[in-house]
């Protein structure tokens, strides 16, 4: 009698309390990744006519929206250790920052992410129905899925007074962009794990292809060799990633 | 032993904290049901829908109570059968607006629909209080309500945040088609396929299932825009806003003429038209209206012009525009 009360004493201990939080391992920790878009090494500025492309024409942006999405980080022979099959809608309006969590403690050599969304994420449903999610659907007739980028903005040649608009918008499976860059990333115990990503949006437009919004054409979505161009020089958006 | 269970029973009470609430009024909570593919909501959790809320906030928006002159409700200018639009006015139309962060076509409301009504009460009906406060039925719906016969901005906003959070459309044949439950005529589809493809490109601005983005943009209707007519930059004073107008839904769209800002159109096919071959250029005309080869309009034909309205009538909800629980209790 006076062992099952003690039990009955203890089980309504432990399942009279709830836990407020649920605790991350000790073995594993969060990450910051803080996302800077910058050329020149000066923040982007939206809405102004400011930046010269290598195909000779000055722009403004007036959308930047993408996704940062499979980040991995791996060890000095490659292997992941840590994947995040998050998408993560990025505003380039807005000042954003990537919380990656239950990351090993430990040492790595290489980081891993994709610009857009990957083949296993994209589709209808796969990502959180958030607006800002549902505001990047790319249709179903044209192949389904998200927006990988929106980048829109106008142009002109020097001297022009006027301006025109472009939009260049990458989207489809295939089309998403694997950026691999090796750097020492120490992850340790803690919530001190800040990262910044450098991204220069004006490299869409440039390297290896120079976009040309005259004779390729001011919009690309939905024509294939367009987007493969724009796919191809993402590979040199992300200018640095470094440890804070 | 009795020491240890005493112990552990003392713990039990000291560890897991429970706020004993004093007794009050009892409201019935209402779970909201987000309709299919549309995105998440964060529901203010100081204002939870309930059926008492919901009832008072519908009784409200019929009412002229609500005027300092009795003469006007919000569904003088907002009716349901028009798509909780008006055909005398050019105003936007109350439906899935618990999904907007800005209210009014140049945004002048930025916040949920707690702020937009508390604007609507406030600003634009001038409600005197006293009248409502007069009237027995109401103290005891708001009573009902919110456990309070203090009848003022806060609660009367909430009330009718309340019952237009309700207000969904997500019942169209285009929503049916989208679930895959019923295919569109052959006409339709054609004007599907105009609208979400760069042939038409209504998608990027009016996707789907809100057909509307809660963004701002110039698309074209002017070449200049003067005093009254500068959109989104009266509020911000940002040039980059000039002629900037928030995206209305198209749900309904078949009977929410007037159409753009300024009620400047009639029908669909003149909204068509415009977009086939009236865009103006202006400096802040969004980029998406300056495509290549389009310079010069769409491009559609007389046949591409019918199919995409019949596509545009697609989004017409019969249930919501007859629905009892939307209509005048009064």
């Amino acid at each position: 009698m006076k062992r099952s009360s003690l039990y009955i004493g203890i089980i309504l201990l432990l399942i009279g309390c709830k836990k407020s939080e649920i605790t991350q391992s000790v073995s594993s920790a969060s990450a910051n990744f803080s996302i800077h878009h910058e050329i020149s090494t000066a923040q982007l500025l939206f809405d102004t006519i400011l930046y010269a492309t290598p195909s000779g024409y000055e722009i403004s942006t007036t959308r930047l929206e993408y996704y940062i999405s499979d980040v991995k980080f791996k060890d000095a022979s490659g292997i992941t250790i840590h994947q995040d099959a998050n998408a993560h809608y990025i505003n380039g309006r807005n000042q954003q920052t990537i919380n990656i969590h239950n990351i090993l403690i430990k040492e790595y050599q290489q980081i891993e992410l994709t610009l857009g969304i990957p083949p296993y994420l994209n589709e209808h449903g796969k990502i959180p129905n958030t607006s800002e999610n549902v505001g990047m659907i790319w249709p179903i007739n044209m192949g389904g899925g998200y927006h990988f980028l929106k980048f829109e903005g106008h142009f002109r040649k020097p001297n022009q007074t006027s301006s025109s608009g472009f939009a260049i918008h990458l989207g489809e499976t295939g089309n998403e962009v694997i950026i691999s860059v090796t750097i020492p990333l120490s992850i340790n115990e803690g919530n001190g794990n800040n990262f910044e990503i450098n991204v220069n949006p004006l490299e869409w437009l440039t390297n290896p292809n120079d976009y040309d919004f005259e004779l390729d054409a001011n919009y690309s979505m939905g024509i294939p060799e367009l987007m493969q161009k724009i796919q191809e020089n993402g590979s040199t958006i992300v200018t640095t990633i470094s440890q804070q | 032993m009795k020491k240890i269970l005493l112990i552990l029973f003392l713990a039990t009470l000291f560890f897991c904290k429970k706020e004993i609430e004093p007794a009050t009024y009892s409201p019935t909570l209402v779970e909201f049901e987000t309709p299919a593919h549309f995105p998440f909501l964060n529901l203010p959790k100081d204002n939870p829908l309930t059926v008492e809320g919901i009832n008072l906030g519908r009784k409200l928006y019929y009412d002229s109570l609500l005027h300092p002159n009795k003469t006007n409700s919000f569904a003088s200018c907002h009716l349901q059968d028009e798509g909780f639009s008006s055909i005398n006015l050019n105003s936007l139309p109350h439906v899935n607006m618990a999904w907007s962060t800005f209210f009014l076509w140049n945004g002048e409301i930025e916040g949920g629909l707690e702020e937009a009504m508390e604007f609507k009460v406030h600003d634009f009906f001038k409600t005197d209080f006293d009248q409502l406060k007069q009237d027995p039925h109401y103290l005891s719906l708001y009573e009902d309500a919110f456990g309070t016969t203090d009848i003022n901005l806060e609660t009367t906003s909430k009330a009718l945040a309340q019952f237009l959070r309700t207000v969904v459309s997500a019942n169209s044949d285009y929503d049916e088609f989208f679930k895959g439950e019923k295919p569109l005529t052959a006409s339709q589809y054609r004007g599907y396929l105009i609208y979400n493809s760069e042939k038409g490109d209504c998608f990027h601005c009016h996707g789907y299932p809100l057909l509307a983005d809660n963004q701002f943009h110039n698309t074209g209707l002017d070449s200049v825009f003067t005093s009254n007519n500068m959109g989104r930059y009266e509020i911000t004073k940002n040039t980059s806003d000039v002629g900037k107008f928030k995206t209305p839904t198209l749900r309904n769209v078949e009977f929410t003429r007037p159409y753009m800002h300024d009620g400047r159109f009639m029908t669909l096919e003149e909204v068509v038209e415009f977009y086939n071959s009236g865009v103006k250029l202006s400096p802040t005309l969004d980029p998406i209206m300056t495509k290549s080869g389009k310079e010069n309009g769409l491009g559609l034909s007389e046949q591409d012009k019918k199919d995409l309205v019949n596509f545009l009538k697609s989004f017409t909800d019969n249930e919501f525009l007859t629905s009892e629980a939307y209509s005048n209790p009064h």
